[in-house]
């Protein structure tokens, strides 16, 4: 299963991190985040987009991760999950955002990073690949964008503002 | 409109920040207010609380504590609107933990939004939660609801897929949760689906499934191929789940992942068969480089995905194909793109893992352009390469293979040297064609990576070359260490080695030219300044070997033991004195005690197994050395016996035992009971039990104790005192009547059990046809046990007894559990955490509240239990709030080769506020129960 999801910068500041497999007490989730990107950032982008990594009291993990410009999109899964698929899968992740955002730049990640967890959040459920359709991927959210706009009647101007790029 | 620029305005505020001082005071300062707002009286207004809530969302993020808020989240889950909804339930996976308080206040809302709810969306929202969040609560209060989600007619392909990946994370959690067997008929209406998510999904479902009950859907393969063949056959698909022009990879990926739960499919003879070979072979031939990269990577996942099955399959499967994929594999190693080396090294070590012959050869033929990619710049492919050598390996090709390995290791770095020092010593000791390569081997890599020799590699030489007394190996050693050690340079493991081999057969080559016994004793001692205090600890005890060996060097001796008296390590100081009264205590004893030692008891070396096991868990690998029969005398001077010789440190005798004592009780005995005599009842009437809870918590104390009360109330105590050893156990029980009138028909009676081998001396027949016991006395029992087989259950023990108005009878538990027959081992965290991973199938678990909020002093406890429960230590695996160790069970049963069977026991206690996560994970699953079961109740005991 894909135990983590992970978008981090050139800089190791976490963009978004979800966490599938519970963490034990002796890790946060940003600490073991920072530990994910220190081990990937050495690495030069001619390797190969994997890397092993074993975290104590979490296991055994695989980072699978890709570097798009400025970020770092970092998959850390277990053993069972098809290698290249997941580097598709992050594929599709960032193509979704992409058209989401209409060219995906990290300042959209920041400042809307509601939407960043919805459209995840059609790609990956429970750690497992849910969906991965893009034109879906992206109806669902739209779809959700509208039921909550129209089921707000108090905040629905100020809603607006709030997500306006 | 303020408050809507407000969380942007943090945003903007904390990327503008200075430092991270600055960010921090900011963040600080905004929690604060959103803490104060939350306080308030005041009601929030619905915009008011998502952006707050948002806030702290991106707190957390950026990694602050945020540790309240919780209940605005929980109160947006359960809003009405679907905006604070969305809000909430994403918060929620991310702030809230399985176990946090505020989780039960939540499954209400969450089940009415799953069930109750008129729309797709909320149901959505909620099954994307359960799935995320998974804790126990969610799982255990909602499973019922999923799958009825799942199977209803009505549901929209959007929440059927949902619900398919949540149940599958339920089973995950709670795998008795649904009758997973039954659910096959569901499954195969789900796979007639045509959506694709919902048929991606649902075979996510279906592995997670037939991986525990294959045979249940074995049914499922028809549907399985029916559908690969559409994708890979006819590519009919819509044109949205063309990934790349590529019909969906990943369902393309988890159908053929399906099918690698049924080796033997190919041998069925069914009708499918021909379809499948078809799906194989077309995937196989119609792969290309292709320049686009996304492309090229949907391709070969699949292909790598249908080798795999391929390789799965083996000889049962087809010729052609298993070929085909073994030239495709040959080629992949040697290409530059690093992913797909990187995979096809991975997936040639499966295939080589798997019994088959030809695979093998084959797979030999390409050693060298492996070993090319030993030498990568990244150290993923060097460890995937490391692996296949490592599994490629065998009797013909070690020598070379452990050549290469070892002339990498000289320029190999650090992030890969301590594996590879592990794999080269196994590897060395499996194949070793001869003894000497073997022990040459390890000292080469003493010599170019001695810190990463791990003293169990080390102590894995000594034990084999003490064990091998027949041959010329212990001389040719005595050498070989005698010319390392003659160099200034020689490394402090070499030298640790060194002392141990020449004092034990330095006699061998001390008549040749240039090494006699006070040159070898120069060799030695020249290290002395440089080598830590557990190799001087070694050399000291060499010291006292050739003290009693050659009679001119005890006056250049002497003085090293005299300084050493004051030394600051106790073990130093202790040594020292103790060999220095040696000589005064006549040379007879000398001698004895500084005779060589016996042959280890190869059971004893299970530590370093644990480190070398690395591809079976089930079975210990059988050894290339020939083990010898640990109670044969290994003297060569074979003038004495070599019978249980002491080792040299333990000079100070052990103190006699003193006599059992009678536990305490009866020096001030509680006042006679009245309560039998106040109301004398016509018949007898019974008592049964004593205090539940007082029974439970004695023997929980007994557990990790040698001796103390069993049971008592104001008629009788029961008293233990035992000690075990190994397999075998003395178990002392003392009964002892402590009122005032006398007992007649009083009966120990101990069921046998299967697992137990037990012979008791009971003078006065109370475990037999049953005794009178006055008051104040006491009937003894001795009972002699030893362990034959795994097992959890603590063996009964009923004592039952009359007195002139009452039966008693009470059922009580010997504290005899698998805990008892264990010694512990000491492990490092390496073998620890390799040990750990391949166990897990054998895992028990479980959770206990105890009375407290767990703090450092407890773990301490904890800490010290584990050592009273005979288990070494591992702390280096451990944070603050965890506990692990590593013990074998000893059993007395014998194996083939009549080796006696024993268990290897790994357990590690997690405290998490006041509750305990006990996991005990063992080669038997019964044992992983018993152990857990005892670790429980002597932490509930705590």
């Amino acid at each position: 299963m894909i135990k983590a999801v992970l978008i981090i910068n050139n800089h190791g500041l976490p963009r978004l991190q979800k966490y599938f497999s519970p963490l034990p007490p002796s890790h946060t989730p940003p600490t073991l985040t920072r530990h994910i990107f220190n081990s990937i950032a050495s690495r030069p982008d001619s390797f190969c987009n994997y890397l092993n990594l074993h975290i104590e009291d979490w296991g055994d993990v695989k980072l699978i991760y890709r570097h798009y410009a400025t970020l770092y999109f970092v998959f850390a899964v277990d053993s069972q999950e098809s290698d290249l698929g997941i580097l598709d899968l992050i594929q599709v992740f960032v193509e979704s955002l992409d058209k989401c955002f209409c060219n995906v730049c990290e300042l959209d990640l920041i400042f809307h990073s509601d939407k960043v967890h919805y459209v995840l959040d059609e790609i990956v459920s429970g750690g497992m690949v849910l969906e991965t359709n893009i034109s879906m991927v992206l109806e669902s959210v739209r779809e959700q964008g509208k039921l909550g706009k129209s089921s707000l009647r108090m905040g629905e101007g100020k809603q607006n503002d709030v997500y306006r790029r | 409109m303020s408050q809507a620029r407000g969380l942007q305005n943090f945003i903007s505020d904390l990327r503008n920040a200075k430092s991270k001082e600055d960010e921090s005071k900011r963040v600080s300062k905004e929690l604060a207010n959103i803490r104060s707002k939350f306080t308030a009286s005041g009601s929030l207004s619905s915009y008011q609380k998502k952006k707050y809530v948002w806030k702290l969302v991106y707190a957390f993020m950026l990694g602050y504590d945020v540790d309240f808020g919780h209940a605005e989240v929980v109160s947006l889950v359960g809003s009405a609107k679907y905006s604070e909804k969305q809000v909430g339930y994403v918060a929620m996976s991310l702030l809230l933990k399985a176990g946090d308080s505020m989780m039960n206040m939540i499954v209400n809302s969450i089940r009415n939004d799953l069930v109750g709810s008129y729309d797709d969306a909320a149901t959505s929202l909620a099954l994307t939660s359960i799935a995320n969040v998974s804790g126990i609560e969610l799982m255990q209060a909602l499973h019922v609801e999923v799958q009825r989600v799942l199977v209803s007619p009505n549901a929209t392909p959007a929440v059927r897929k949902k619900a398919a990946l949540c149940l599958l994370r339920l089973i995950r959690q709670l795998p008795d949760s649904i009758a997973s067997a039954d659910f096959a008929p569901h499954i195969s209406n789900l796979l007639q689906d045509r959506h694709i998510g919902v048929l991606t999904s649902t075979m996510s479902l279906l592995i997670g499934l037939t991986s525990k009950h294959e045979q249940e859907y074995e049914t499922m393969i028809p549907y399985a191929i029916h559908i690969l063949s559409t994708l890979v056959l006819k590519k009919s698909v819509s044109p949205d789940y063309l990934y790349y022009r590529t019909p969906s990879p990943w369902l393309q990926i988890k159908l053929l992942r399906f099918l690698q739960y049924y080796p033997e499919l190919m041998a069925s003879g069914q009708a499918y068969v021909a379809t499948l070979k078809q799906c194989l072979a077309r995937i196989l031939n119609d792969t290309d480089v292709s320049d686009s990269i996304n492309k090229s990577n949907a391709d070969h996942a699949v292909l790598f995905e249908a080798i795999s099955t391929i390789v799965v399959f083996g000889d049962s499967g087809d010729e052609d194909l298993q070929l085909a994929a073994m030239r495709l594999l040959g080629k992949f190693i040697s290409v530059r793109e690093p992913n797909i080396r990187y995979l096809g090294l991975m997936t040639m070590s499966r295939l080589a893992v798997l019994h088959n012959n030809t695979n093998k050869e084959q797979i030999k033929t390409f050693q060298s352009v492996v070993v090319h990619s030993l030498k990568d710049a990244d150290i993923s492919v060097r460890r995937r390469a490391l692996d296949l050598l490592f599994v490629m390996c065998d009797q013909t090709n070690a020598e070379s293979i452990v050549d290469e390995l070892i002339t990498y290791l000289v320029a190999a770095d650090a992030g890969i040297r301590e594996q590879m020092v592990l794999k080269i010593a196994v590897l060395a000791e499996k194949f070793a064609t001869s003894k000497k390569w073997y022990v040459d081997t390890i000292l080469k890599l003493i010599s170019i990576s001695g810190d990463q020799v791990s003293d169990s590699i080390w102590h894995r030489v000594i034990v084999i070359v003490t064990n091998n007394s027949d041959d010329d190996l212990q001389q040719y050693v005595a050498t070989t260490m005698f010319d390392v050690c003659s160099s200034k340079n020689a490394h402090v493991k070499a030298v640790a080695v060194g002392s141990y081999v020449l004092g034990e057969f330095g006699f061998l080559i001390a008549e040749e030219a240039g090494k006699s016994g006070e040159v070898q004793f120069q060799v030695l001692h020249q290290h002395w300044p440089l080598i830590d205090a557990n190799t001087q600890g070694i050399m000291l005890t060499a010291f006292a070997k050739m003290y009693n060996l050659y009679e001119e060097i005890r006056p250049i001796i002497d003085p090293i033991f005299a300084k050493l008296k004051t030394s600051v390590d106790v073990e130093l100081q202790q040594r020292s004195n103790e060999y220095r009264i040696l000589g005064s205590l006549g040379p007879e004893i000398m001698e004895d005690i500084l005779r060589e030692m016996p042959a280890f008891d190869t059971q004893k070396v299970s530590t370093l197994e644990i480190a070398l096991d690395q591809e079976h868990s089930d079975t210990h690998d059988v050894n290339v050395f020939k083990k010898k029969d640990p109670n044969s005398p290994a003297s060569k001077r074979g003038s004495k016996t070599a019978q249980q010789e002491p080792e040299p440190e333990i000079l100070v005798q052990a103190e006699p035992e003193p006599e059992p004592d009678l536990l305490g009780g009866f020096d001030d005995p509680p006042p006679a009971p009245i309560g039998g005599f106040e109301d004398p009842p016509l018949s007898k009437q019974a008592v049964t039990v004593g205090d539940p809870a007082a029974v439970a918590s004695s023997f929980a104390k007994l557990l990790s104790t040698p001796q103390g009360v069993l049971f008592q109330n104001e008629y009788v105590q029961v008293g233990v005192k035992q000690e075990f050893r190994g397999s075998q156990g003395r178990i002392q029980l003392f009964a002892g009547n402590m009122g005032a009138e006398s007992f007649t028909n009083f009966k120990l009676d101990m069921p046998q059990v299967p697992y137990l081998r037990t012979a008791v001396q009971d003078e006065m027949g109370a475990t037999g046809a049953g005794c009178t016991l006055a008051p104040k006395q006491q009937a003894r029992v001795m009972i002699m046990a030893e362990a034959i087989a795994p097992y959890c259950e603590a063996p009964g023990l009923t004592v039952t007894f009359e007195t002139s108005t009452t039966t008693h009878s009470y059922p009580l538990k010997l504290p005899i559990v698998p805990t008892s027959f264990t010694e512990p081992v000491t492990v490092d965290k390496a073998a620890f955490m390799g040990r750990w991973g391949q166990l897990a199938a054998k895992e028990s678990q479980e959770i206990i509240t105890v009375s407290r909020t767990v703090d450092p002093a407890m773990m301490q406890q904890v800490a010290a239990l584990l050592t009273g429960l005979k288990y070494g230590r591992c702390q280096e695996v451990d944070s603050p709030t965890t506990c692990s160790g590593c013990g074998t069970m000893k059993t007395g049963a014998k194996d083939g080769q009549g080796n006696p069977i024993s268990v290897g026991c790994l357990v590690r206690i997690e405290a998490n506020g006041d509750k305990f996560r006990v996991t005990a994970r063992t080669l038997h699953p019964v044992v992983s129960q018993g152990v857990k079961e005892t670790f429980c109740k002597v932490l509930k005991a705590l």
